[in-house]
């Protein structure tokens, strides 16, 4: 399954049998980031402290 | 953010291909395996959760998973995309470095000799057409250098 929903966010990433690459991150609709997941860098929009607990927690759980 | 659009999305199980259409009048085809896709689908549909982003897939089984917009775009190598990938993680490094090393971007414009506003514009990275020799200097500046790499295509 290519995406989840956590705290008011979608996250989407590619299908297939892999641990993403990068993720792309909605808030309503809109694109407000893309990350790179090994390294956590922010290669497009912008992360905020919530956004990022969130990532750190998905990342713990092995689901991104 | 540039991201393109899906305007819609087809599908032949004979064939196994998927073709999605982009609003930028792009038309790609992926095989199934491609996208490891071992079922026959029974529709296709452009997500509305990321207003035009993914397109919604339900296998025969009704079990239903999402494509984001940019998977046909790398797994095919489009150019276009590539470079804004490129662009992206290029500019992404930089200004990661530049926020941990705290450095204004009024220094990098007054070394650079050149305006606030054209550093924005060198590190926004949906613009693709960058001056390369301003990249450059910024580089050196923070401490980063480039190395370039070309190879034939797998």
């Amino acid at each position: 399954m290519g995406r989840i929903k956590r705290g008011g966010y979608l996250i989407e990433w590619w299908m297939g049998d892999h641990l993403p690459k990068h993720i792309h991150i909605y808030k309503d609709g809109i694109l407000v980031a893309k990350v790179e997941t090994a390294s956590m860098l922010v290669l497009a929009g912008a992360l905020n402290k919530r956004l990022k607990k969130i990532l750190v927690e998905l990342i713990r759980e092995q689901k991104i | 953010m540039k991201a393109v659009k899906i305007r819609s999305g087809e599908f032949n199980n004979r064939k196994k291909v998927l073709t999605v259409y982009y609003m930028n009048g792009k038309a790609i085809e992926v095989h199934y395996s491609q996208l490891g896709i071992k079922k026959n689908l029974g529709a296709v549909w452009v997500d509305k959760e990321t207003r035009g982003h993914s397109l919604g897939l339900r296998f025969d089984d009704g079990k239903e998973d999402y494509m984001p917009y940019d998977q046909p775009l790398a797994l095919t190598k489009d150019p276009e995309y590539l470079l804004q990938t490129h662009v992206e993680r290029l500019t992404a490094v930089i200004k990661a470095t530049i926020k941990e090393r705290r450095i204004s971007k009024r220094f990098l414009a007054d070394q650079l000799g050149t305006s606030d506003n054209q550093i924005q514009r060198l590190l926004n990275p949906t613009i693709l057409n960058k001056n390369l020799e301003q990249l450059y200097k910024v580089a050196t500046i923070i401490g980063l250098e480039f190395e370039w790499h070309i190879k034939k295509a797998a």
